[in-house]
């Protein structure tokens, strides 16, 4: 008769919790920063959803104004613009922290490689505010 | 774990989205999701917005601001319920089921930006 081992080997995995999340602030700001990207797809969608009843005529349009005048539609608004907030400013601290060079070693400061990108975005919401203002 | 060969493509479209939903999107939750609604500024209405939004560029902007913008989305979601679920196993299944949302919003907007 074969004989096999008694003690199978198996990988061992350390008890993770499914709210590892919450177990430091550190974790839940990450876990807050990645999930930005919600609220970016959300009102990428409501953008889609403007434009879409500007091609239906007036009736549309005055429909979607109505809906974007819901109390709730509103806080969740200003939830999503928090979010986006957070999202613009880690994304300016991260990414191009990337491309710059490292000076004797050294990473740049912080608020030297997120400068350009606060910037830029100045600038961008600027003009987008300066074109939506001026359209009326 | 072994680099795919798409990592790249990948990654330009991801960061490029960063940026490009980070500064515009946030001026437009900021005027059509509150200022407007809630009447603080007047709304340039169906006319105005309509009249700014046949201008070849507005259409131009509103492609290039949903293609970069639902990519990034999809990406960003896809690895955070990786992570935050844990479900390693969907990552692929999670990707087609993104990335063609992605897709299907951008063709959306191209459709849109042709019709106007």
């Amino acid at each position: 008769m074969a004989s096999y081992p008694q003690f199978q080997p198996h990988e061992y995995h350390r008890p993770f919790s499914n709210w590892w999340w919450l177990g430091r602030f550190n974790y839940l700001k990450f876990i807050l920063r990645e999930f930005s990207c919600v609220f970016v797809g959300y009102f990428l969608i409501v953008t889609l959803e403007q434009v879409c009843a500007l091609t239906r005529g007036p009736e549309a349009y005055a429909a979607f104004q109505a809906h974007m005048r819901h109390p709730l539609v509103i806080l969740l608004n200003i939830i999503a613009l928090a979010f986006l907030v957070l999202h613009t400013i880690t994304w300016s601290k991260l990414v191009p922290k990337a491309f710059f060079p490292r000076s004797h070693g050294h990473p740049l400061p912080e608020m030297t490689t997120a400068l350009p990108s606060y910037i830029l975005w100045a600038v961008a919401t600027i003009v987008v505010a300066a074109i939506i203002l001026g359209a009326s | 774990m072994a680099r795919r060969a798409n990592e790249p493509a990948v990654w330009f479209l991801f960061g490029t989205g960063g940026f490009v939903a980070g500064y515009l999107l946030p001026v437009h939750i900021l005027f059509f999701g509150i200022l407007f609604p809630i009447g603080l500024f007047t709304d340039p209405g169906y006319k105005a917005m309509l009249h700014l939004f046949e201008h070849p560029l507005a259409r131009l902007y509103l492609v290039v601001l949903c293609f970069f913008g639902l990519f990034h989305a999809a990406h960003r979601l896809r690895l955070t319920l990786v992570d935050f679920l844990r479900v390693k196993h969907l990552e692929n299944v999670l990707g087609v089921v993104l990335y063609s949302a992605a897709a299907l919003g951008t063709l959306f907007a191209i459709y849109l930006a042709a019709i106007v």
